[in-house]
């Protein structure tokens, strides 16, 4: 039975804590309304009983400190060589300040009282700061001073609460407290070394990327690519049937299309707005939905509007494919009587409007003439999201449709699906690239039981859709640009994927606001050439032509050619990452 | 005699002016660092800038306290003692100061504005780039910085432009002669409001006539519109007058 003693004398304190706390809570119950007192009280008993241990700990901190300051004197010498000199003259200026002063009253004859105060004034300097170990004594000054400011402080909380009732009770009590205070402090006092590590090591890789930048970016331009085979990127190229398939996967796409089919059926009529950023896939929702709902022998008109200077000819030219009629009046009269009943899809609306005087004009005239004759047709519109956020501010633009949809950002497991089944049709398998690295983070969550050897590569192909999906939410052309710059080898028809390197705009956030201006304007309108941005932004070309020059060098902007006029647009692979960067600006507030 | 030379020994003196200088540098980083950070969140700046008093109150706070009571060690009667005495003659002397900081811990506690609000103070209108326990420093809009005492807000009259959002009614005036079409400038001012890359335009744009006489007749339209962050809010109003002036000279209206 002797082996079990121990076990009994546990047993017994359990008991005894347990009794204590019965009685100091019920006791607390009792007395409920001096618990605001009994706190106190407590806490100012517990605090006391740390602050005697801190002189212990604070002391021995100070001497490490010490040994660490040793090893910056060598370091440091220069300095302390200068922090000395000043210390030695200041000690030497008030020495000699304080023998004048004695000098001068003795020779005034002073009285023996006088001369004691200045002896007293004098040992108060030897006992000082002024005395041999001066960083111990900095140190122990300063933890004496604010030990003894707590502790005056927390005398006076007990000199107000002295009569407390339950004042025995509350020591017991905050007992159980020490030690949880003790590791808060030590946690303090990790996180403090740990945060002074961490900056230093901020400031030494900041310091060697700057000397470090030129290399850096030769290196990344030398970096060898993979090849990849035509037909894998002629694949990510085309968009096709997969996508086609992962958007109609979305079921509020597929129930609003099925909702406008049903409506156009029983009513002969119906209105529908696609409204999504540049490459989010309005065109192929546009043919899913046709090729789905649609087969049938009704007249179909498709007009996709393309970016021109000339706002006016645009519309123009979208009345004439509609009506062969060039004016409003004559295009409504030609939609109203002799057009039968039609499938009208107009894609990209936004490039009917510009943000300068009377640039809206347009974009109201057509919604007013539709408004006269959607109980006619099937109109199918799309618009880019950033212009109809900007329009919606103040116009009713979504007035005339019955349907509206906003293509919203997919899951990661359908894009994941959406990708491997791409590569799938050419006969390529995706998997993991593991480096050393990873292979040790790896075997930390194993041995932790969080991951199991079999879903490794399963975890890490789910790991790298994550951050792509996070990164590019719905924009095709950058999901496949990154995924294609993931690829690190392909051998026998399996691709291996390393950690996506994302492009680092963070410069961006630096730049002056003017180029905040451009990027919104260029955001709002999808396509602008250099005058519309002239005219938008009231600036002169010249400062207009560098800021342009600098954003295309950086991939912000891309510039393309249509009907001899060159056009700038945000790159939809950094569409994304550009947009955040405004609203965290307050440039893109809607 | 005795005590008050205890009390100031070379010693304590010096602690208190290393607390002094850790103090100020604290006030001076931890400022900085909001600073930095409400600048790098725009869309909250007015919030991050609305923490630098307070912080800048704590540590003073505790500097005075740790000085008073932890080194300086003043006792409980002394300090009765010495308020008494003091009170009196230091309260007329210092009278100005004292207003001064019973008016920033109205302003920190109170909020009628923050820093990075656009306020009118008296005579001066600007934005507020520092409040202090002693003063409120202003930039106006041509960029000269006023340095306004604390105890002016409670003598002075205040209004706070875009009371803690970053948007702000700005109103763009323009003169027009008195026969100009009203519907028309009507139209090309909502117009100008809306094209300028400046506007907010959450909120409405409202256009106002008034009859003037000065020398001549002539009508006052005034543009009432919102800009989205008022470090632009002038820049916007001359936006407005350029676009409305260039409209109305295509439309042979002036």
């Amino acid at each position: 039975m002797i082996f079990l003693t121990p076990f009994f004398q546990e047993l017994e304190k359990i008991k005894y804590f347990l009794a204590r706390n019965v009685l100091f809570w019920s006791s607390l119950i009792e007395h409920s309304k001096n618990s605001i007192v009994l706190f106190l009280a407590g806490l100012k008993t517990e605090i006391l009983l740390f602050l005697l241990n801190f002189g212990k700990n604070t002391e021995s901190f100070a001497r490490s400190l010490v040994s660490d300051l040793n090893n910056v004197l060598h370091n440091h010498s220069e300095w302390i060589k200068i922090v000395i000199f000043t210390y030695l003259s200041i000690y030497i200026v008030i020495s000699g300040l304080i023998k004048l002063k004695q000098w001068l009253l003795i020779r005034k004859r002073t009285s023996e009282k006088q001369l004691q105060k200045i002896d007293a004034e004098i040992e108060i300097k030897k006992t000082g700061w002024f005395s041999s170990d001066i960083f111990l004594n900095l140190f122990k000054s300063f933890k004496n001073r604010l030990a003894y400011f707590s502790v005056s402080f927390l005398n006076r909380i007990n000199d107000k609460y002295e009569d407390s009732l339950l004042f025995s009770q509350t020591n017991q009590i905050f007992h159980f407290f020490i030690p949880a205070f003790h590791r808060t402090l030590k946690i303090y006092d990790f996180l403090v070394r740990f945060l002074e590590q961490f900056f230093i090591s901020l400031k030494i890789i900041k310091l060697r990327i700057q000397e470090n930048e030129i290399l850096i970016s030769r290196l990344k331009e030398e970096k060898t690519k993979i090849e990849i085979p035509e037909l894998l990127l002629n694949e990510f190229n085309e968009e096709g049937e997969e996508e086609r398939a992962a958007l109609y996967a979305f079921p509020e796409y597929e129930s609003i299309n099925e909702k406008v089919a049903t409506y156009w059926k029983n009513h002969g009529n119906a209105s529908f707005l696609i409204i999504g950023r540049q490459g989010t896939g309005k065109t192929l929702l546009i043919n899913a939905m046709l090729n789905k709902h649609f087969q049938s022998d009704i007249k179909q008109m498709r007009i996709v509007l393309n970016p021109s200077a000339d706002k006016n000819e645009i519309y123009e030219s979208l009345l004439f494919a509609l009506t062969g009629k060039k004016t409003t009046e004559e295009a409504l009269k030609v939609l109203t009587d002799d057009l039968p009943s039609s499938i009208i899809i107009i894609e990209n609306l936004h490039y009917l409007f510009i943000r300068k005087d009377s640039g809206f004009q347009l974009i109201l005239s057509f919604l007013a003439l539709m408004e006269q004759v959607r109980k006619k047709h099937l109109w199918i519109i799309t618009i880019n999201e950033y212009s109809y956020r900007f329009l919606t501010q103040f116009i009713e633009l979504g007035s005339p449709f019955e349907f509206q949809l906003k293509l919203s950002i997919f899951k990661t497991e359908d894009i994941e699906k959406l990708i491997v089944k791409k590569a799938e049709s050419r006969g390529y398998t995706i998997h993991p690239n593991i480096d050393k690295a990873k292979i040790d983070f790896l075997k930390k969550k194993i041995k932790k039981n969080e991951l199991k050897y079999a879903d490794i590569p399963r975890y890490l192909i789910s790991q790298f859709f994550g951050k792509l999906v996070s990164e590019c939410e719905n924009i095709f052309p950058s999901l496949y640009y990154y995924f294609l710059n993931s690829i690190v080898n392909i051998d026998q028809k399996r691709i291996y994927l390393e950690d996506t390197q994302f492009t680092d705009l963070s410069f961006l956030e630096k730049l002056k606001p003017s180029y905040f201006f451009i990027l919104t304007a260029v955001l709002i309108h999808d396509h602008l050439s250099i005058e519309e941005l002239q005219e938008i932004l009231k600036m002169g070309k010249e400062e207009l032509f560098i800021s342009l020059v600098f954003l295309e060098e950086k991939n912000i902007l891309k510039r393309e050619a249509i009907h001899q006029k060159e056009f700038y647009f945000i790159d939809p692979v950094n569409i994304n990452s550009v947009s955040k960067i405004l609203v965290k600006k307050n440039f893109l507030y809607f | 005699m005795d005590n008050i030379l205890e009390i100031f020994s070379y010693n304590r003196v010096f602690t208190v002016i290393l607390v002094l200088i850790g103090s100020y540098a604290g006030i001076k980083i931890g400022s900085a660092v909001l600073k930095k950070m409400a600048e790098r969140y725009s869309q909250k700046r007015i919030q991050i800038n609305g923490l630098i008093p307070i912080y800048k109150l704590l540590i003073y706070l505790f500097a005075l306290f740790f000085i008073v009571f932890g080194i300086l060690e003043v006792s409980k009667e002394s300090l009765t003692a010495l308020g008494l005495s003091l009170g009196v003659a230091l309260g007329f002397a210092f009278q100005d100061i004292l207003g001064n900081i019973f008016g920033g811990f109205i302003i920190i506690f109170t909020k009628p504005f923050a820093v990075g609000d656009k306020i009118q103070i008296g005579s001066f209108y600007g934005e507020v780039t520092d409040i202090s326990l002693r003063r409120i420093l202003i930039v106006t809009p041509d960029d000269s910085v006023v340095n306004v005492p604390n105890k002016a807000i409670l003598t002075e009259n205040i209004s706070n432009s875009n009371g803690g959002e970053l948007n702000c009614q700005v109103v763009a005036e323009i003169y027009l002669p008195i026969t100009t079409d009203l519907d028309k400038a009507k139209k090309i001012g909502i117009d100008a409001a809306y094209s300028s890359p400046y506007a907010y335009l959450k909120k409405p744009v409202a256009i106002r006539f008034k009859y003037h006489y000065d020398q001549a007749p002539v009508i006052l339209m005034k543009v009432k519109a919102y800009v989205f962050d008022h470090r632009y809010e002038f820049v916007f109003a001359s936006d407005i007058v350029v676009r409305v002036q260039e409209k109305m000279k295509e439309e042979k209206m002036l």
